[in-house]
């Protein structure tokens, strides 16, 4: 049995070796090819041959993440003249799982109408690395159909994580992210338990409007989880009456939140709030209120240093004097 | 001899039996978890294709707080620490936590980081020996190094926790190299399941690779046997007996090395134990009792390809020392958990994982070392025959090696890091080697290890090991990026 392992071995490092070599002449006569597509030049397209496949597919979809505008077009138009898009059709339907997953990436940067049934039916997978990767396929490829068949997953599919999904609606159109926006409303006003998870996805898409579900939690909820996450949205000065209420919650971690959002939105009102937070007993509370402090516009340094030695708490010294020295060292 | 119920033939005839049964049933164990891990790693491999693309970053991604316990590190330290800066992670600190050094690794860091006093308003979650001083680098803010007493790498790891900022922590030795890629790919079973609570990630050995500035630039094999024979040793432990545990769901160790954890689980539970030498172990198994008595619902998991890289002694007697060391810390985690095993919500890591990890591992070296001993001596004495011992002989070395060439088989089917043929050569040069006497050796260490923690339970301290960091090219004053 020791034989038949050494023998796989030797074998398994003879394919090695042999993959190594295809990718090393595909690089050589590829790499040129593709960049100076990019950059716009008349090149002459070679033949690609069959084993190379996989390797073109995966430096095309490389070169798709990293480039802006034409050149991204240029690389579909370099598809099209080498018809891959049947290969790309075929690799959805009947590849290994590594092929589907670069096959579903192409024909999502190559806006493959043709593949949209396969991308809808693996959005239904089980495998959350194949469903999200056809998502963002979709989102490429047709809006209106990734709005009507990618938002109802982002609320069902627990297993798609809050990053892979804040990153998908951040790439998408913003017709998609107002979808999602009216979906976290209605989750809001039928009280759905994912409603946290939504929210936490919204705080990193950079929604400027202000949120008007997020008042109505500040004013009502006492999920914990679910105020600290709406406190983040906080948007508008019109809610700092809210967050001033909350900023006494007897939860520490709200506190925190609403000691944040006073730093970010704050008036000079809010400065004699964030002292007295100061001498919370919890460190994030002290911590947070001290950074707030020092963000607030109308603060200057020497502000923050003459309130520290106008203070007789050994807290709320100890805390300025770290977000101070913090402050210095950046 | 009439007291005595057994002659010496009975005696023999069993003692062939048990040893018999012993070796086929750990290594028939290392083989199941063999096969398990190769169905992991078909299933897991697929998953990277498109991983080494450009990545883009939610902000919603954990941020995660690196501890790096440093004890006499002033060869390997600033060179590691540049290569953590370099990470690919959108959010993260490192605290470097000085435990007392007597040699010159404050004045290192100070140096090269360019250190300056920091008024930290420390939080004491956990009990550490006094904390000294702590600084802050004028180069690179992220940075803080913690100046305390003397207490360990348990206690350093504490001050740590204590100092951190992140939900994350990662604990990283300080002669350890990591992959640019490596934080960001072990914090994803975090995002991926709030359950989890701990992940480790694999350790390859650092010895005859190239490291400049902190980075890892060519990963190559030792030129000392003994290190060699160590590389095929990682590759079994962390590629089949980590990866294979964790797909059950029975991991029993996150190495000291390189894992992160959830700061307030850890906290919950009481931090790391300051009077073991392997707190990393230790962590692990009572995270698994606590969480199990508490019906709490958690995860611990092992992650095949974040990795770090780290000096293994190139010498016996600094070898000897901390395999000794290893199996008193196993010995400290065992016993001070057995609450874990058989315990009625105990799954897999109490009724699976740790009677495994006590019959072979605690235990192993006693028995095998007997069994040697044994075996050569009734032979010897004619109260077994040639061919009998011929069979032990093959159930040990023979079985031992099926082993190791299928750990290395999974190497060669998932990572192959050593891309020469040649190297590959060497690892099964050095894996028909390991097994016929290296192994034997070590289980002599082992239980000289056994032995010791049996009659003096010493307080955790640093495993004293000498460093030569000779894969590392000299750091120079990097200017700020």
């Amino acid at each position: 049995m020791t034989l038949v392992l050494l023998v796989q071995i030797v074998w398994a490092r003879i394919e090695l070796l042999t993959k190594r070599f295809i990718r090393r002449r595909f690089l050589l006569r590829w790499q040129p090819v593709l960049i100076g597509t990019i950059a716009g030049d008349n090149i002459e397209i070679p033949d690609l041959r069959p084993d190379e496949l996989t390797e073109f597919l995966l430096l095309w979809v490389r070169l798709h993440k990293t480039v802006y505008g034409n050149a991204g077009e240029r690389l579909n138009h370099m598809l099209a003249k080498l018809g891959l898009e049947p290969e790309v059709l075929k690799g959805i339907q009947k590849g290994s799982l590594d092929t589907r997953l670069v096959c579903m990436t192409v024909a999502g940067y190559f806006g493959s109408r043709e593949a949209l049934p396969e991308l809808k039916e693996a959005l239904k997978d089980a495998s959350s690395v194949v469903s999200i990767t056809a998502a963002y396929a979709l989102i490429r490829i047709d809006v209106d159909l990734a709005a009507k068949e990618v938002i109802p997953l982002i609320i069902q599919r627990r297993d798609w994580t809050v990053d892979r999904t804040a990153i998908l609606l951040q790439e998408s159109d913003q017709k998609i992210v107002d979808a999602f926006i009216a979906s976290v409303e209605q989750a809001e006003q039928q009280g759905k338990p994912y409603l946290t998870r939504l929210m936490r996805i919204l705080d990193v898409l950079q929604v400027s409007k202000p949120l008007p579900f997020v008042r109505h939690i500040l004013e009502y909820s006492d999920n914990v989880e679910l105020v600290s996450t709406a406190l983040k949205l906080v948007r508008s000065p019109n809610d700092l009456d809210l967050v001033r209420k909350r900023a006494n919650d007897p939860n520490w971690s709200i506190q925190v939140q609403a000691a944040t959002v006073l730093g970010r939105l704050g008036s000079t009102e809010d400065v004699s709030l964030l002292v007295s937070l100061l001498s919370s007993k919890e460190w994030w509370v002290r911590y947070r209120s001290a950074k707030s402090l020092l963000q607030l516009p109308f603060l200057t340094v020497q502000d923050v240093e003459a309130l520290r030695f106008s203070m007789d708490d050994n807290y709320a010294i100890d805390i300025l004097s770290q977000t101070l020295a913090e402050q210095a060292a950046r | 001899m009439n007291w005595f119920p057994w002659t010496w033939p009975e005696i023999s005839r069993f003692s062939q039996w048990f040893f018999l049964a012993y070796f086929i049933a750990i290594n028939a164990g290392y083989l199941t978890l063999n096969i398990i891990c190769s169905f992991s790693l078909r299933r897991y491999m697929p998953l990277r294709v498109l991983d080494d693309m450009p990545q883009i970053y939610s902000g919603l991604e954990l941020p995660v707080s690196i501890i790096v316990p440093a004890y006499n590190e002033k060869n390997s330290i600033v060179a590691s620490v540049l290569s953590m800066l370099h990470m690919h992670y959108p959010l993260f600190e490192i605290i470097i936590v000085n435990d007392g050094s007597t040699d010159t690794t404050l004045d290192e860091l100070k140096e090269k980081l360019s250190l300056t006093r920091f008024p930290e308003a420390y939080r004491k979650r956990l009990e550490t020996e006094e904390i000294q001083t702590v600084y802050i680098s004028e180069r690179y803010p992220s940075v803080r190094v913690i100046d305390k007493q003397n207490g360990g790498k348990a206690d350093s790891i504490n001050a740590g926790i204590n100092a951190a900022r992140y939900p994350l922590f990662c604990v990283v030795d300080a002669d350890s190299v990591l992959q640019p890629d490596s934080l960001r790919k072990i914090v994803q079973p975090f995002l991926e399941d709030q359950r989890v609570v701990a992940a480790g990630g694999t350790i390859r050995v650092a010895n005859g690779c190239q490291v400049k500035g902190g980075f890892l630039r060519k990963t190559g094999l030792p030129s000392n046997l003994l290190a060699i024979m160590q590389v095929v040793e990682y590759i079994r432990a962390f590629l089949m007996g980590r990866l294979g545990w964790s797909a059950i769901d029975g991991l029993l160790i996150v190495s000291g090395a390189f894992g992160v954890f959830r700061k307030e689980t850890v906290i919950t539970v009481g931090g790391f134990r300051r009077d073991t030498v392997g707190e990393d172990m230790e962590m692990i198994v009572r995270i698994h009792r606590v969480m199990r008595q508490k019906n709490k619902p958690y995860r611990i998991v092992f992650l095949p390809d974040p990795v770090a890289w780290t000096e293994v002694p190139e010498d016996f007697r600094t070898l000897m020392n901390q395999r000794s060391r290893w199996q008193k810390g196993l010995s400290e985690s065992l016993m001070g958990n057995l609450g874990l095993m058989f315990c009625r919500r105990g799954g897999a890591p109490g009724w699976l994982a740790f009677p495994f990890m006590l019959i072979f591992e605690w235990l192993g070296p006693l028995i095998e070392v007997s069994g040697y001993i044994l075996m050569g001596v009734f032979c010897w004495l004619g109260y077994i025959s040639w061919p009998v011992f011929m069979v032990f002989l093959f159930a040990t070395i023979g079985l031992g090696l099926l082993v190791s060439i299928s750990s290395l088989m999974l190497e060669e089917m998932s990572f192959h890091l050593y891309e020469r043929p040649r190297q590959m050569v060497w690892l099964i040069f050095a894996t028909i080697l390991e097994n016929l006497g290296f192994r034997q050796l070590n289980s002599l260490w082992r239980l000289m290890g056994l032995i010791g923690w049996i009659f003096r339970r010493n307080k955790g301290h640093w495993g004293k090991m000498h460093r030569s960091a000779s894969w590392h090219e000299p750091v120079q004053r990097i200017s700020k990026s």
